[in-house]
């Protein structure tokens, strides 16, 4: 079961097509939904993924208080590898703490070992191109935020060319087991296919998809913008 | 000002502004100052009312051109005034892009206030409703008088402490319970989070909401219409008025009601704003029909990087009655240049509202055509439907035309001529095979 949590609040910047996506590739039948007031299904169940989109800042205080009687639950799930996928701002929610462009100071679940410093209304918009082990990585991030402090072994994925969590720092995102985090929104599964065929690995570990849905169509897109990524294209505004 | 190379919708203004920062709150401004902010529909809003006003017989300015920044605004307010400083009109009606609202509303103080609607836009310049919301807010002066839509949850909590005129439609036989749009800004209520429940649903969040769990709904409008046929009956307080349709998509009649409302609250008669809606001459500017041959080629503009605007238009085509061609030119204009469009927002638009029978054909041209091949596979379009190709020229013959009687061509507004030169590429192929002369 893939849980894709708060899509009412958690939709913004076609996020919510990589929960699509991984309809198509695992079967409908496999997403389930969780609302806002509902109780997550991961509070009593075990779920082989959890999604969490892009939202605004009032939703990530919504979605922190929302989500921490169950801290411990899910300090647990990072721990035993469960896959988390927290695209956009998502992953915030995690971190220690939000300041916010007033010099307040939110408490997040402090499931993330990061501080997150909001730049209202600045905002920071680049193209990415990075890596995944070998993977190459395109994608883009649009945010109001860098992320700060944690050990950049762990970082997701490595910076070829744009911006990474914060201007100084050369990678992108966050892994802590099979906790994938990262500031890159969009579809970003159905732009990088080796990337969703990576993450379809770890979810079914013992039943691999032999081929993505669109698959070749996928490809073509993503070498398309691969090649216009190591273009000299103008990658931030 | 073209002599020198100038824009003289903006450059006077410019030049006030670096002069004197204060520029906005010390020119000397006409009796009624009228401002028009939102997502969609504000320019269609400010000509409608400046077209009213003047119809009126009062001389007004305005940035009708569309330079809806502070400093457009200035060069229009600079036109409203001799060079002694003598107020030479009788309103001002003025376009404000919704982020620059604290560059002006603060120091132009309108007297009145419309917002038409507030969306999700562009991700780069406009980030999300909330973001806008929140800027449009601690904008307002407080004696601003607000025209406000009551069906739209993104807008009609503005300046609760202000005098706020509410306007909306009653139920229309279009309107759905449950909403057909991959998107919604407003689906939890924003008091408790609980999953709203709607009497109707327009697009998107327009309509009537209400939450099961704690009684929060749409607030009531002031002034609410019911929409028959060509006539619309506004009723405030009590009192129903009669107006005409001057076009009858759910956008525009929204954005006529809201004229209709700032012009009573002005003290303008029924009768006389009747007769002043009833001479517009209000097209959509956004359709243009050619009718070549057996062919009608229609061009459609979709705002890029609007999901919002893009659906409506995609909302329009997918109600084809005949074997129809649709082209989609939506790249980005300006990313195609020096760098590279984000093509999220084309998940969160409609493109499932293509996979339709009497659509025979779908041709994504452009730079991003590889992606819009994925986003229509996707939707649920048939592989063998969808052509692609990066040059927008060089295969329009190799389209086919054949089973069709429409064509659909869907452009953003800053492909307009590279539009229009596709637009008159297949007239001249449909020329040549349907021999017209």
């Amino acid at each position: 079961m893939i849980e894709v949590l708060y899509p009412e609040v958690c939709c913004l910047f076609g996020d919510k097509a990589n929960a699509r996506y991984l309809g198509l590739c695992l079967g409908e039948d496999r997403l389930a939904t969780t609302h806002v007031t509902q109780t997550p299904r991961f509070a009593s169940e075990d779920p082989h993924m959890v999604y969490l989109c892009s939202m605004s800042e009032r939703s990530q205080e919504r979605v922190i208080e929302r989500l921490r009687p169950h801290r411990e639950r899910l300090r647990t799930m990072i721990d035993d590898g469960v896959v988390f996928l927290l695209t956009g701002n998502a992953f915030e929610v995690f971190a220690a703490s939000i300041e916010d462009d007033q010099g307040r100071t939110i408490e997040g679940l402090g499931l993330l070992d990061i501080q997150v410093k909001r730049h209202l209304p600045t905002r920071f918009n680049s193209l990415f191109l990075g890596q995944h082990a070998q993977t190459k990585i395109v994608g883009y991030t649009s945010r109001f935020t860098h992320s700060y402090g944690y050990d950049q072994t762990q970082g997701l994925f490595s910076v070829t060319q744009g911006l990474g969590m914060n201007p100084e720092v050369n990678y992108e995102g966050i892994q802590v087991n099979n906790l994938f985090a990262t500031y890159l929104l969009g579809p970003l599964l159905i732009q990088n296919p080796l990337f969703t065929r990576y993450l379809l690995g770890v979810i079914d570990r013992d039943a691999p998809l032999s081929e993505l849905p669109y698959e070749a169509e996928l490809m073509q897109a993503y070498e398309t913008r691969v090649q216009e990524f190591e273009s000299g294209i103008d990658f931030v505004d | 000002m073209r002599a020198i190379g100038r824009k003289a919708s903006t450059f006077p203004g410019l030049v006030a502004i670096k002069v004197c920062p204060q520029f906005l709150s010390a020119i000397a401004k006409p009796p009624v100052v009228v401002c028009v902010s939102g997502t969609n529909g504000k320019t269609t809003t400010t000509n409608m009312i400046a077209d009213c006003l003047v119809a009126d017989g009062r001389t007004v300015v305005t940035n009708r051109a569309g330079a809806n920044i502070n400093t457009g605004v200035a060069t229009a307010l600079m036109k409203g005034v001799s060079l002694t400083g003598k107020v030479l009109s009788d309103a001002a009606v003025l376009e404000i892009d919704e982020k620059y609202c604290p560059l002006i509303l603060p120091f132009v103080a309108p007297h009145y206030l419309v917002v038409t609607n507030i969306f999700r836009d562009s991700l780069k310049r406009n980030a999300h409703p909330e973001f806008i919301f929140d800027i449009i807010n601690s904008s307002i002066p407080r004696e601003t008088t607000l025209i406000i839509n009551a069906d739209d949850l993104g807008s009609n909590q503005l300046a609760p402490d202000n005098t706020r005129i509410l306007y909306g439609i009653d139920a229309l036989p279009s309107d759905v319970e449950t909403s057909v749009n991959l998107i919604t800004d407003h689906a939890a209520c924003p008091v408790c989070d609980t999953l709203l429940k709607h009497h109707y649903l327009r697009y998107h969040h327009i309509g009537r909401s209400w939450c099961p769990a704690c009684g929060f709904s749409s607030p009531q409008p002031d002034s609410s219409a019911q929409v028959t046929g060509s006539t619309m009956v506004v009723t405030t307080q009590g009192e129903p008025e009669d107006y005409p349709v001057i076009n009858p998509l759910v956008f525009n009649l929204y954005n006529e009601l809201a004229v209709i409302c700032l012009l009573r609250h002005m003290g303008i008669p029924s009768q006389k704003v009747a007769t002043l809606m009833g001479n517009l001459a209000v097209t959509d500017s956004r359709l243009d029909e050619t009718t070549v041959g057996r062919w009608t080629i229609i061009q459609a503009m979709a705002k890029g990087q609007s999901a919002v605007s893009t659906t409506r238009t995609l909302d329009f085509v997918k109600d084809t009655d005949q074997p129809s061609l649709v082209i989609l030119l939506l790249d980005d204009y300006y990313d195609r240049v020096n760098t590279s469009e984000f093509i999220g927002w084309i998940y969160d638009a409609d493109f499932e509202f293509l996979a339709t029978d009497n659509i025979r054909q779908i041709a994504a041209l452009g730079p991003r055509c590889d992606d819009y091949i994925v986003r229509l596979l996707i939707a649920g379009v048939d592989r063998e439907r969808i052509f692609a190709d990066r040059d927008e020229f060089a295969r329009l013959n190799e389209l086919d035309y054949t089973d069709v009687s429409r064509i659909y061509l869907l452009y953003d507004s800053g492909t307009y001529e590279l539009a229009m030169k596709v637009k008159h590429a297949v007239i001249a192929h449909c020329k040549s095979v349907g021999r017209v002369p």
